[in-house]
C-alpha cells in the first residue's frame, strides 16, 4: 500500500433527509430511535458504493449508537474484526474516520463502516446546564455551556483583532444561502442582516444564528483500500492526508483561539497531502458556533492570525463568489447538527461532483477541519 | 440581583475531592488559592494533584497575589441555571498576574463599561445560602 493515508478511500457515504425529520418531529408519538436512523444511513452508504453488509469487517459507532453491540446486532453484523464506540463530542467524527483509515492501513481490517446517529431534537436534548466545557470553578459563578466559552473567546478576539458581529453575520448568511441550494437542509430561508441583528442573544456577543441547531439524523461512511474502491460503484475519493492535534486544558477556552493546535495539525496534514488549504477547492469547517470558522480560517493558513475578518470581507465564503467556498452544505447552523459528519459527506460529494446546484466547479480537493479540544483535519482528493 | 440575594448557589458546587478540598475550603474563607511547586517553582491554576511541569506531588496551595486584569466578559441572556435566573447577567474571565485565568462575577452594567485589560479589584461576596463567590470590580 502507498504511504499512509494515500491508500485509503472513502467508498460510500449515506445520510438521511434532515429537513423532513426536523419538520415532522412535532407529529411523533415517541422520540426517534437512534439505531433506526443509523441503520437507514448504513443501508444508504452500502447502496451508495454497492457493497454488502457481509463485506464490512470493521464498525465504529459514535454518539447515540455508542452501544456498538446493539447497532451491529440490529443490522445483522455478528463477528466484526474491529468494533468499538466513541462518545458524543463532535470532534469524534474526524477521529472515527482517521481511526478507520489507520485500522485499514494496518491490515487488521479491509472495509470499515463508521456510523453516527443523533436524536437530540426528538429527545429534546437541552445542552449547556451542567458546566460542561467551563473550568471546574466556573459553574458556581454562572459560567456554563460551550457557547458561553466561545462567546468569551470571541469577545476577546474582536477586541484584539477588530473583528465584528458583521463577520459572524456573513458566515451565518453564507451558510444559509448554501443550505437554500440543498434539499435536505433544515433551514433554507435566506437570512437577512436585519433578522440576524434582531435575533436574541444566547450568550452575548453570540446570537441565536451563531449557534448550531439541534436536529435528528444519522450518517454512515464506508472506508476501504483504494484498490478495493476501484471496483465499486462511485468514483474513488482518496484520503490525501489526515491529522489531529490535542489542545489540552481544564477548559474549552483557549487564549490563542486554538491557533497553535490548528497549525500543528496542518503542518502534519499538509506534509502528508503535499497540498494545503490554499490548494483546496472547497473547505468544510466544523461550525459549532460561527466564530470557530474564523479561528479555523486562520489556523489552516488562509489568513494570518487575526486576519479572518479581512479574509471574509475580501475573499468571501459563498458559492459563485468566493474562489474557495466554505461550508457549501449549510453547516451546523443551516443544514443539520450532524457534528462534522455532514461536513465529511459534503467533502466526498463535492469531490465526486454530486452536489447539483451547489456543486463547486471542477472540484478536485476538499478539506475537512474541526477546531475543538482535539483539532482534526483531512484532505480528500479525486483520483 | 445582588449576590447576597442569590439563592441555592451551593447546588452548583462540585463534589470536592481529597485533592481539591483545600481550594473550596479557602474560597469559603474568602481566599483564592493557586498552586506552587516547591521543587521547580512552577505555579498553576486550575489546580492539579501534581505539578504539571515536573510531576512532583508536593504542590502547595498559595494565595494569589491579587493583581488581576479583565481578559474577557460575556452576558448570559438564556437561563441555564436556577440560581442565575436574573438574565442578562455577566460572567468575567480575569487574568491573574501569575498568568492564570479565573472565572468570576461582575455586575452586568459595570461589565458594559469595563475595558479589556483594565485592572480589577477582587472581592469575595456571600450569597443568600452562604456560598462565597469571587466578584470583580473595575479598579477606581
Amino acid at each position: 500500500m502507498e504511504k499512509f493515508p494515500r491508500g485509503i478511500a472513502i467508498a460510500g457515504v449515506g445520510d438521511v433527509d434532515y429537513e423532513t425529520l426536523y419538520r415532522t418531529t412535532k407529529s411523533l408519538s415517541a422520540p426517534r430511535d437512534p439505531y433506526a436512523l443509523a441503520a437507514e444511513a448504513f443501508k444508504n452508504a452500502l447502496d451508495d458504493c454497492g457493497l454488502k453488509k457481509e463485506d464490512i469487517d470493521g464498525v465504529i459507532c459514535v454518539r447515540d449508537v455508542t452501544k456498538y453491540d446493539y447497532f451491529c446486532y440490529r443490522v445483522g453484523i455478528s463477528k466484526p474484526m474491529l468494533v468499538n464506540g466513541l462518545n458524543s463530542q463532535g470532534r469524534q467524527s474526524g477521529l472515527a474516520v482517521q481511526y478507520a483509515a489507520m485500522a485499514i492501513a494496518s491490515g487488521q481490517v479491509n472495509t470499515v463502516a463508521v456510523v453516527y446517529s443523533n436524536v437530540g431534537k426528538s429527545n429534546k436534548y437541552n445542552y449547556g446546564s451542567d458546566g460542561n466545557s467551563s473550568d471546574p470553578y466556573g459553574l458556581i459563578h454562572g459560567m456554563t455551556s460551550p457557547g458561553a466559552q466561545h462567546a468569551t473567546m470571541f469577545n476577546r478576539y474582536r477586541f484584539q483583532y477588530g473583528a465584528t458581529e458583521e463577520h459572524l453575520y456573513k458566515i451565518a448568511e453564507a451558510q444559509r444561502y448554501h443550505a437554500s441550494l440543498n434539499s435536505h437542509a433544515v433551514f433554507k430561508t435566506p437570512l437577512t442582516r436585519e433578522e440576524y441583528m434582531a435575533a436574541r442573544y444566547i450568550t452575548e456577543p453570540l446570537r441565536l444564528y451563531d449557534y448550531c441547531m439541534i436536529s435528528d439524523g444519522a450518517v454512515c461512511m464506508i472506508l476501504t483500500t483504494v484498490e478495493r474502491a476501484r471496483d465499486l460503484k462511485k468514483p474513488v475519493v482518496r484520503m490525501l492526508g489526515t491529522s489531529t492535534c490535542g489542545d489540552m486544558a481544564n477548559s474549552y477556552m483557549k487564549q490563542d483561539f486554538f491557533y497553535k493546535a490548528i497549525t500543528n495539525m496542518t503542518e502534519q496534514l499538509y506534509g502528508e497531502a503535499g497540498v494545503t488549504a490554499k490548494d483546496c477547492d472547497v473547505i468544510e469547517i466544523y461550525d459549532n458556533f460561527t466564530p470557530t470558522v474564523m479561528y479555523t480560517i486562520e489556523g489552516i493558513g488562509l489568513a494570518d492570525i487575526g486576519g479572518a475578518g479581512d479574509y471574509i470581507d475580501h475573499e468571501g465564503l459563498k458559492l459563485g463568489q468566493a474562489k474557495k467556498p466554505i461550508n457549501t452544505h449549510g453547516g451546523h447552523t443551516s443544514e443539520a447538527y450532524m457534528q462534522g459528519w455532514n461536513h465529511h459527506v459534503e467533502c466526498v460529494r463535492q469531490v465526486r461532483g454530486e452536489c447539483g446546484e451547489r456543486q463547486v466547479p471542477d472540484c478536485r480537493l476538499a478539506m475537512y477541519t474541526c477546531t475543538a479540544p482535539i483539532v482534526t483535519g483531512h484532505i480528500f482528493a479525486k483520483m | 440581583m445582588q449576590e447576597k440575594d442569590r439563592q441555592n448557589v451551593a447546588s452548583l458546587l462540585p463534589q470536592a475531592t481529597e485533592f481539591d478540598k483545600p481550594f473550596w475550603d479557602s474560597l469559603q474563607n474568602k481566599k483564592l488559592l493557586i498552586q506552587r511547586c516547591p521543587v521547580c517553582g512552577h505555579t498553576q491554576f486550575p489546580p492539579s494533584p501534581v505539578c504539571t511541569e515536573c510531576l512532583s506531588d508536593k504542590v502547595e496551595w498559595v494565595e494569589c497575589c491579587g493583581e488581576v486584569t479583565l481578559w474577557s466578559k460575556v452576558w448570559f441572556h438564556k437561563k441555564y441555571l436556577k440560581p442565575y435566573d436574573d438574565v442578562p447577567y455577566a460572567v468575567i474571565t480575569a487574568k491573574l498576574k501569575e498568568g492564570h485565568y479565573v472565572t468570576g462575577r461582575m455586575d452586568a452594567d459595570e461589565a458594559r463599561e469595563a475595558e479589556f485589560d483594565a485592572p480589577l479589584d477582587m472581592e469575595f461576596v456571600e450569597t443568600a445560602d452562604g456560598t462565597v463567590l469571587i466578584n470583580f470590580k473595575v479598579k477606581k
